[in-house]
């Protein structure tokens, strides 16, 4: 009986096995959250009123900076449950945790005896218990500004994996006065719209298109003279020093530094036809690059130094064009309707960026390279001049409103969006602005 | 030859009770237990105070025929007291109360006392709602003393209870070695709130930055160990920060998203263990 029994259900088992183990569930993740990450970030601690003072100040840069970013959002101090106490203890997660804050940012601001301070930070992942990261800097008081932003910088750097942007300044045009008769001066400032300085005051000339060298804290940008053809020239932020880059017979235009910034390429226009020329500024030896009877200008040169990107309308309307940086290999990428102005190549490298004109309205674009992926950012009235943040993730462009017929609108003011699209928002400037540039990061 | 007849049908006997002892028990198919709804046989009464909806105005009309009427009043007055009518239940609610509950058993000589109180309490009534000096704080406190006594005479579920348990009863019925397709999408929807992308949407070809994860899951959804990379060696390997970067997403959006308290746990061998495979929008 056993044995039949067990013949049987052996018989039988093979045809009737079920799983014994269960499976392990599969699923995909496509989708996720875009809304910022929440970050908390007590007030810097500090040993005397001074350094509370400064640590109260620090942190609210820090703040300013990551929630402008748009990645960010820094919870507001209020809900914070734990005070901690120093830098070097380890946090009560928990508390953290129930405000939903998913990285804790801890610092502290300390004198040392030679008059500097010392600004140290660690940065905590709340819901792995861990440190992230941490950083201390060394600059004298009165820079701390600076320390705040390259503290911003590291935390931007531990959650990205990116380098920052956040101890950057901004060059741009800076105008006054009525629309008919604009006053247009060269105006420096932080990122953050901190310490406006104005550069070129007392100047006989205005001044277009400014940009930065990426190396040096010089300029190289277009001078309007009321006489003679405008023209390129060098300024150095440090000295105030103003030279022209060379003595041409046509007009010099749409100047930017070479990645290594030895070199400046620009278009020069000869009996009406603009090429694009490369200069070298150590022997001032002029080259030129394109050779058409069409408007070629706008270069801009890839951050390998390998090539340049430049609009030209040879083909009927203004289109973007790249070419190797002897020239050759000329080829067209965009192929889009309307005109393509102004290319800014990333100093990431992956993305050209644009200003597109069509049916009336102004874009801000990104292409690739290869001209595949072209995408709109912006949409408005006038939206030009897009230039690149130093890690190649946020652009900064000038927007001008529409001139009404009693008079008002007509302002230009600065803005800046993400490559991806998201976090437009206005960057605050004395007056109007146009022709933003930024500077690399410092060091 | 009669032993072999014998022998034969013994033997196809035996084949045939071994067959009808083990095959039906090796035969049956593994369903699972037909999913038990408990039912809950309310009174209407009831259904008014579990509902938020107050109850229905006629209520004031019933109080009416009080005094006409002493032995439905004896009985209707607790229905009435148990709604939510703060103008038309003065102070007088307790008062009738205990007398029912004491003087049933007697109506006859309890009628008189009865009918004396409600005209009294009438009076007492009708000025009280013009005027709008009620009070209502005591009302309400008298109120949800009633609403208290209820409660404490039969202990019952709250409506979001009774739902509760109907939902987690419902589990599906049929072959139960798959985790169903509403459970797997509030498993996505979860996760997915928790994964915050901004900070890897904008790096350089975010599509490639791919994280496999496996976890397992206690009976109440809490994580039983830390979640396991398994593609951990390939992220190292390739030195891409942005990388490391969405690994630490993937890891915190699993943990922070913890206790995957809304699966069944009566199917808990289908979910115990998970892997997931994250993929970063462009």
């Amino acid at each position: 009986m056993k044995i039949i029994q067990k013949l049987v259900l052996g018989i039988v088992a093979v045809f009737f096995v079920s799983p014994a183990f269960a499976q392990r569930v599969h699923i995909d993740i496509t989708q996720g959250n875009v809304d910022p990450m929440p970050v908390a970030a007590p007030d810097f601690l500090g040993a005397d009123d001074q350094t509370i003072a400064l640590g109260r100040d620090i942190t609210g840069v820090i703040m300013n900076d990551l929630d402008r970013s748009g990645l960010f959002q820094v919870i507001d101090q209020r809900a914070y449950i734990e005070k901690p106490k120093s830098v070097n203890e380890r946090p009560r997660f928990a508390d953290w945790r129930i405000i939903n804050a998913q990285v804790l940012i801890i610092g502290e601001v300390q004198e040392l005896p030679d008059g500097r301070i010392q600004v140290s930070t660690r940065i905590w992942d709340v819901y792995a218990d861990e440190q992230l990261g941490a950083v201390a800097f060394k600059t004298p008081a009165d820079n701390w500004r600076r320390a705040a932003h390259k503290v911003s910088d590291f935390v931007y750097k531990t959650l990205t994996g990116e380098d920052g942007y956040f101890d950057t300044r901004l060059v741009f045009v800076h105008e006054t006065g009525p629309k008919e008769k604009k006053v247009k001066r060269l105006m420096i400032m932080d990122q953050d719209g901190a310490n406006p300085i104005p550069l070129t005051d007392g100047l006989n000339y205005q001044v277009l298109t400014p940009r930065f060298s990426p190396t040096q804290q010089q300029i190289t940008y277009m001078a309007l003279f009321d006489n003679r053809p405008g023209q390129v020239y060098l300024f150095n932020i440090e000295t105030g020093e103003q030279e022209q880059l060379g003595t041409f017979r046509g007009m010099t235009f749409a100047p930017r530094f070479s990645p290594d910034g030895r070199q400046v390429i620009m278009s020069m226009e000869r009996s009406g036809n603009s090429d694009v020329f490369i200069m070298d500024l150590s022997t001032r030896r002029l080259t030129r690059l394109t050779d058409n009877p069409s408007i070629d200008t706008s270069p801009t040169m890839s951050p390998d130094g390998r090539r340049i990107a430049f609009t030209s309308d040879r083909g009927g309307t203004q289109q973007i064009y790249t070419m190797n940086a002897d020239g050759s290999n000329q080829k067209r990428i965009s192929f889009g309707e309307g005109r393509y102005q102004t290319p800014v190549w990333s100093p990431r490298g992956d993305l050209v960026a644009f200003t597109r004109q069509y049916n009336g309205r102004f874009y801000i674009g990104v292409i690739r390279p290869d001209g595949t992926g072209e995408r709109l950012l912006t949409e408005s009235y006038l939206d030009e001049g897009p230039t690149w943040s130093p890690n190649g993730r946020v652009l900064l462009f000038s927007r001008q409103t529409a001139s009404r017929r009693d008079g008002t609108g007509g302002e230009a003011q600065l803005w800046s969006v993400d490559l991806t699209g998201r976090n437009l928002r206005r960057v605050r400037t004395p007056g109007d602005a146009s022709d933003p540039a930024w500077s690399p990061l410092l060091p | 030859m009669r032993f072999g007849v014998f022998a034969s049908v013994l033997l196809h006997l035996a084949i045939v009770g071994a067959a009808f002892l083990s095959l039906p028990s090796s035969w049956r198919p593994n369903v699972t237990p037909e999913p038990y709804i408990p039912l809950d046989l309310i009174r209407e009464a009831e259904l008014d105070l579990k509902t938020s909806v107050p109850a229905a105005s006629p209520k004031p009309v019933e109080e009416q025929p009080e005094p006409d009427i002493p032995e439905p009043v004896v009985e209707e007055q607790p229905a009435p007291a148990e709604e939510a009518e703060p103008p038309s239940l003065p102070e007088s609610e307790p008062e009738p109360e205990p007398e029912p509950v004491v003087e049933e058993p007697e109506p006859a000589p309890v009628e008189p006392e009865v009918k004396p109180e409600p005209p009294k309490e009438t009076p007492n009534v009708k000025p009280k709602p013009p005027s709008d000096e009620l009070d209502l704080d005591a009302l309400s406190q008298l109120i949800d003393k009633e609403r208290e006594n209820e409660r404490a005479e039969a202990p019952r579920e709250t409506p979001s209870q009774t739902t509760e348990t109907a939902d987690k009863a419902r589990a599906a019925v049929g072959a139960g070695d798959r985790l169903t397709a509403s459970d797997k999408a509030k498993m996505i929807a979860a996760i997915s709130r928790c994964w915050t992308v901004g900070t890897i949407i904008g790096a350089p070809e975010p599509e490639k930055l791919i994280v496999d994860l496996e976890f397992e899951l206690n009976r109440d959804g809490r994580l039983a160990s830390p979640p396991r990379v398994t593609n951990e060696l390939q992220i190292n390997l390739s030195g891409n920060r942005f990388w490391k970067v969405a690994q630490r997403e993937a890891l915190t959006a699993v943990v922070k998203c913890a206790p995957y308290d809304f699966l069944p746990p009566d199917r808990y061998d289908d979910w115990k263990e998970f892997s997931i495979t994250f993929r970063p929008p462009v």
